[in-house]
């Protein structure tokens, strides 16, 4: 019953196909090769009922999300961590009182803020910045949560604290992601340099670092779609121009008065981010039909 | 851009590339089309739940690794059986009933065979038939070599031939 090892080697190469003219003429003429082959030839036509991927997905992600969060609150450390964030995030609202000024985004929003040194941030969705007004123009630091994209102005020390790490602004424009596990820097121009509990990281154009349990520094491509186009005291009229031309859509401004001056950016990104990013500061609503935007 | 897991985009590239082989493999093991499709979605929770520790090229040992170790914590019921279809076989207008009777009865002795092979056996002889992995590829997903992938396979065959020489002697 036990075949010889080289015996196995020759049913292995046959299987995939690998036997040589004289090789398989010889395997060909063993006792058993018939009943290899039946099976073979049998099994090889079967198949398993396929996957729904689309469908197996969604599952799986709603899956995933009630998970996580039933998770989270399990874990006994974290469940003391949350606490204790809760009761010093309340104290430290109390004391600082008034002075700090937060700006948070919604699912599905996106928010230009100008911060009171001309530095612009860009939030992205579900995100908040925070900082303290009356220290801001001695003191430019702020805290981030999720994502957000700075143009920073020539000045002092400018430094955001995120989820695990701080960075220090040496002159520029950046994006920081922050998540409690797991969060990364990348540097657009200019220069930054990040802390993080795996030591400190200066980086320049298209350098990033990832960080979650070690911190690592990567190469990246610049990404067009936190690309922008910028405008300072410009009438409506043209920055609609520009992002109908941008997007290929044509806008009806109806009654909105077009010589109004706008000062700010839109991304590249879409269609939608940019008309937030003009309209919402501007107090404007607006509609998107397909290549048609409404505004009112 | 970032190299996690922990990226959307990267995450749903995994889905797309593992998760059917995954759920045959959970298949082969348990008998069960659902069941395999629910312990390969909670693969890829836990790979979701870890993902800041995986390293992209580590996702595929990762999945298949947990995917086991969630079925044996699993209690095992009842015995394995398994099916399978057919892609439409040719046939010859000329063949007899009885070939094809004895064609049919082959098929439902050889999965009967195939689901008594030993677990291990079983996964390597269906991944390389059915799926057409490399013996490699088996290799890397079970973590051995790919010696010993070899050595199941060839154990596998020749219990299976085994099978269908008692069948044969029936017949006799």
């Amino acid at each position: 019953m036990e075949q010889s090892e080289n015996y196995n080697e020759l049913l292995i190469k046959w299987l995939n196909n690998e036997l040589s003219e004289s090789e398989r003429a010889n395997f060909e003429q063993s006792d058993d090769f018939e009943k290899y082959r039946s099976i073979v030839n049998e099994v090889d036509q079967w198949q398993v009922p396929s996957l729904n991927m689309e469908q197996s997905f969604e599952n799986l992600q709603s899956k995933k999300n009630k998970s996580k969060v039933i998770s989270w609150y399990q874990q006994p450390v974290l469940r003391w961590a949350a606490v204790v964030a809760v009761i010093a995030s309340a104290c430290l609202y109390f004391f600082l009182g008034s002075g700090e000024i937060t700006y948070q985004t919604g699912i599905a929003e996106t928010q230009e803020v100008i911060l009171p040194d001309n530095s612009k941030v860009i939030l992205g969705p579900s995100s908040s910045i925070s900082y303290r007004k009356k220290r801001y123009l001695d003191n430019r630091r702020l805290k981030q949560k999720g994502t957000a994209y700075y143009d920073v102005q020539k000045g002092n020390s400018f430094q955001v604290d995120f989820a695990n790490g701080s960075l220090e602004v040496l002159g520029t424009t950046f994006e920081i992601k922050s998540n409690p596990k797991f969060s990364s820097v990348e540097c657009y121009t200019g220069h930054v340099r990040v802390s993080t509990k795996s030591g400190q990281f200066d980086l320049t154009r298209k350098k990033g670092v990832t960080i979650s349990d070690i911190a690592e520094e990567y190469d990246f491509e610049y990404d067009w779609s936190m690309e922008l186009t910028r405008f300072q005291s410009t009438p409506l009229r043209e920055v609609f121009r520009s992002i109908e031309n941008k997007f290929s859509v044509t806008i009806k401004s109806g009654s909105i008065d077009l010589d109004r001056k706008f000062t700010g950016s839109y991304s590249h990104e879409n269609l939608n981010i940019a008309l937030n990013m003009v309209c919402k500061p501007m107090n404007i609503k607006y509609e998107i039909n397909g290549q048609i935007v409404t505004l009112q | 851009m970032t190299n996690s897991i922990c990226e959307e985009s990267n995450y749903k590239r995994a889905f797309s590339n593992h998760a059917q082989k995954l759920r045959n493999f959970l298949y082969y093991k348990c008998g069960d089309l659902d069941r395999a499709e629910d312990l390969m979605q909670e693969a890829f929770i836990k790979l979701w739940e870890n993902c800041a520790k995986v390293l992209l090229d580590k996702v595929n040992g990762f999945l298949f690794t947990t995917a086991n170790r969630l079925f044996l914590n699993e209690v095992q019921h009842k015995k394995v059986v398994l099916t399978f279809n057919k892609e439409n076989p040719t046939h010859d207008v000329s063949e007899s009933p009885e070939y094809l009777l004895e064609e049919q009865e082959f098929k439902a002795q050889l999965e009967e065979a195939i689901a008594a092979l030993p677990e291990t056996q079983r996964e390597v002889f269906l991944l390389n038939r059915i799926d057409k992995l490399s013996f490699q590829e088996i290799a890397d997903l079970q973590g051995v070599t790919i010696g010993a992938v070899h050595k199941k396979m060839y154990k596998a065959m020749d219990k299976l031939k085994s099978s269908i020489e008692i069948l044969n002697n029936r017949k006799i």
